[in-house]
């Protein structure tokens, strides 16, 4: 009995339950409806709205869109405006920083999206209205960002400003937007016929160059033509040269170290290389252009990394960078001497880069007799001639092709792992202010060798004192010559000579003195010619009275 | 004798129910059915209610296409203003045309008139007698004459304050778009020119209306106001996006 009651009632109570959930749902039904319903009419309005939108306003809504809220029944409607670069068939996107057909119609595709928080809770599609606008009677300009990589890839969150002046009149217009995904920016409907494109700095990357700048480019614009900028920009990198002999860091004991590389690019403008350094001055403003020091010699050097490019600002080229010791592209003498690698973006790049050796013995004697090796350390400057005068490598604000280092107490160069390629060699001694300069060409990597005495007087020295004995050898004669004469004036006197005795005398005396002379001056030439040739096949040129080398 | 006790036995067997149990029977479907015809009334207001509201929408939706259609065809020749002076919040007067030529040979002038006291909106015509494109001269008589009505029980909104939105607003371009976040991106000025009935749009003012928004309320059949579809439309006169200047100095139909 009571069961049956009990049960009866919670039937009842089902029915009343199930009844009230079914008018809830009615009532959710016809609310969502109804928000469906004024999400469509907001959508609408927003979508005439945005018909008075300039092309520039809606090309920017691309890369921001516009979020705003309204109210309506007590309902907080979150309303996005965007947009889209269309082509002409409506389906494709507008641009591409790949795609450089010249003549492209484009329209902008206008999205209205309205969302509540209701829908978004339920996590349902929302209430999306699209159409199209047709830019105004003129003309468009894409810019299209790739990085120069095979095949080239877009280059989002770029920057780019048109300017131009109108053509109905007006004070000069700047219009500006940002790469999306697809790495280009579209300028609809410029009314101008001429426009400047820039591209705003952004740090760390470069242009092809590897200036940090991209250089400002002019465009003639054509009516209904969207005319492309093509712009190649990416992050920079960076080399860094591990020096090497014969593949090792380390040689019989001694670290190989050096100061400068080469980093060559053909793809780079003249003259086509940046060059690296273990240390580096730069430029306080501007394109914040590097100096190259020489003379600090370390294992590894790297090219250039300024503030504004900490990881480089070697363009991530798709070939090989061609690493190589030295100051110029003078130093490449052959395969022997290069090191080859591509730049990755924003990334170092580690090569080892092989090195030739000099190996210089400094005697404290002279060439004839060279005594021991000079424990005295001496300057030495060594530079390439064929690097002179110094060109300015690429993105660089001065180059120096000097490299100094000194001697070691045990006769040789402190740093004797020296570049391939030719070479000026100078050793300084302030005791005797003589310079001593060797030439050499390094064309393998066991290199060269030249010997150095710091006894041996200079080409002036030896000069001064062939003058000396010259002189004096002059008087001895002339002294014995006026004796003789004396003498045979007596002899004359005392014997009464005739007068063409006397004159025959006199002309077989001076035919002796002008052939004496005139051996003279053979043995003379003969002796300046040969010291000249000696001067020219000597490995060593003395000079003295010098400050320095 | 022995046939009482098997009557007894037999009768006992045949109990009915007692007087509770027919009582609280009763009670229980008295409300059952209550509730199954309370259902019922609900459901049936329910479906009135829906019919109505999508009874409602399809009108306003009618009447409202109506009027944007026309008005998408006001942009009869470049930069011509198509929206004329005289117009009111309850009185929106256009220029409009339908031509497959290039050049538009004839064109009509419309009143769209909405009757507060009648709670009607009709729709005037003026054919055009005279003149040349775009400046063409319009009867002084609608045809028909008493215009044609595209919509009945319509009622003004109302906004967020209970105030009366007006029918028809005007507004033309600003010289900047709008980038707060509680307005759209637009270059349409956020305040609409002045159309009252005692100040309607000035003819300087007809020159700039670049845009119109249409605002009403049209209920059912039912003329259950509760009930009634609220249209809101917005119509941008213009052939293109306007040309990017700073400032913009869009006219409306460029």
């Amino acid at each position: 009995m009571l069961m049956e009651v009990v049960i009866s009632a919670l039937l009842v109570g089902l029915i009343v339950v199930a009844t009230l959930t079914g008018f809830d749902v009615v009532n959710r039904v016809t609310a969502d409806q109804r928000r469906h319903n004024e999400a469509s009419l907001l959508a609408a309005q927003s979508q005439e709205q945005l018909r008075s939108d300039p092309a520039t306003t809606l090309d920017a809504l691309e890369s921001n869109p516009h979020v705003f809220t309204r109210t309506v029944g007590g309902t907080v409607f979150t309303i996005t405006q965007t947009s889209k670069p269309v082509n002409s068939s409506g389906t494709a996107t507008g641009c591409n920083a790949t795609e450089t057909k010249s003549k492209t119609s484009t329209n902008i595709l206008i999205t209205s999206t309205v969302t509540w928080p209701t829908l978004t809770a339920a996590k349902r599609p929302a209430v999306v209205q699209s159409s199209l606008i047709t830019p105004p009677t003129g003309s468009a300009l894409e810019v299209d960002v790739t990085n120069g990589a095979a095949p080239p890839t877009p280059v989002s969150g770029i920057t780019a400003y048109a300017k131009y002046i109108p053509a109905e009149g007006g004070g000069q217009t700047t219009v500006e937007g940002t790469t999306g995904s697809e790495g280009c920016v579209v300028f609809s409907a410029l009314p101008t016929t001429l426009a400047t494109v820039e591209i705003a700095e952004k740090p760390g990357y470069v242009t092809t160059s590897g200036a940090l700048k991209y250089p400002t480019k002019e465009w003639t614009i054509a009516p209904n033509i969207t005319v492309h900028d093509p712009v190649t920009y990416a992050p920079g990198g960076r080399i860094t040269a591990e020096f090497t002999y014969k593949g090792a860091t380390v040689w019989e004991g001694h670290e190989v170290k050096s100061d400068t590389f080469v980093a060559y690019n053909s793809t780079l403008p003249a003259p086509s290389y940046q060059v690296g350094s273990t240390t580096f001055e730069y430029e306080a403003g501007g394109e914040e252009r590097y100096t190259a020091l020489t003379s600090k010699f370390g294992a590894v050097a790297s090219t250039a990394a300024g503030v504004r490019y900490p990881a480089g600002d070697l363009f991530p080229f798709p070939g090989a960078w061609a690493v190589y010791a030295g100051d110029c592209t003078k130093n490449k003498t052959g395969a022997e001497a290069v090191a080859e690698g591509k730049v990755e973006a924003a990334t170092t790049t580690v090569l080892k880069v092989p090195m030739s050796y000099v190996a210089l013995n400094v005697y404290a004697g002279t060439q004839a007799s060279p005594g021991a090796l000079e424990s005295t350390s001496y300057p030495v400057k060594i530079t390439n001639p064929e690097c002179e005068p110094p060109v300015v490598p690429n993105n660089a604000l001065a180059a120096s092709t000097a490299h100094l280092q000194v001697t070691s107490t045990t006769g040789h160069l402190e740093y004797p792992f020296q570049p391939f390629g030719k070479a000026a060699l100078c050793v300084y001694s302030k005791t005797t202010k003589r310079t001593y300069r060797v030439s050499y060409t390094n064309t393998t990597a066991a290199g060269s060798s030249a010997k150095v005495y710091i006894g041996e007087p200079s080409v002036t020295e030896k000069e001064e004192t062939r003058k000396t004995e010259e002189a004096t050898a002059k008087a001895t004669r002339e002294t014995e010559e006026k004796t003789a004469r004396t003498n045979w004036e007596n002899e004359e006197k005392a014997k009464k000579i005739t007068n063409t005795q006397r004159k025959e005398k006199e002309a077989t005396q001076t035919t002796a003195r002008k052939t004496a002379e005139a051996a003279e001056v053979t043995l003379r030439n003969e002796r300046v010619s040969k010291e000249a040739e000696e001067v020219s096949k000597k490995e060593v040129t003395v000079a003295s009275g010098q400050a320095s080398c | 004798m022995l046939r009482v006790p098997r009557l007894r036995e037999s009768a006992r067997g045949e109990d009915g129910f007692t007087l509770i149990e027919v009582l609280v029977a009763m009670v229980t479907g008295i409300i059952v059915s209550g509730a199954l015809f309370a259902i019922l009334e609900v459901s049936m207001h329910q479906t009135s209610r829906v019919a109505d509201v999508v009874q409602a929408t399809q009108l306003g939706r009618t009447t409202m296409t109506h009027i944007v259609d026309e008005l998408h065809s006001t942009c009869i020749a470049s930069e011509v203003a198509p929206v004329q002076a005289g117009s009111t919040e309850k009185k929106l007067v256009f220029v409009n045309a339908y031509s497959e030529k290039a050049e538009i040979p004839s064109a009509r002038k419309d009143e769209v008139v909405w009757n507060e006291a009648t709670k009607t909106m009709t729709d005037y015509t003026y054919l055009s007698n005279g003149g040349t494109s775009p400046k063409f001269t319009y009867a002084a008589t609608a045809t028909p004459a008493s215009g044609v009505l595209i919509g009945e029980h319509i009622t003004q909104t109302e906004n967020e304050k209970k105030e009366k939105v007006p029918i028809f607003q005007y507004f033309g371009y600003t010289t900047k778009s709008s980038t707060s976040p509680t307005a759209p991106s637009s270059t349409l000025n956020s305040t609409p020119f002045t159309a009252t009935e005692k100040t309607p749009l000035s003819a300087e003012n007809a020159l700039q209306t670049a845009s119109v928004l249409i605002s009403f309320k049209e209920a059912p059949p039912s003329n259950i106001t509760t009930r009634a579809f609220e249209a809101t439309s917005q119509v941008t006169l213009a052939f293109s996006a306007p040309a990017a200047e700073t400032p913009v100095e869009a006219e409306p139909c460029e």
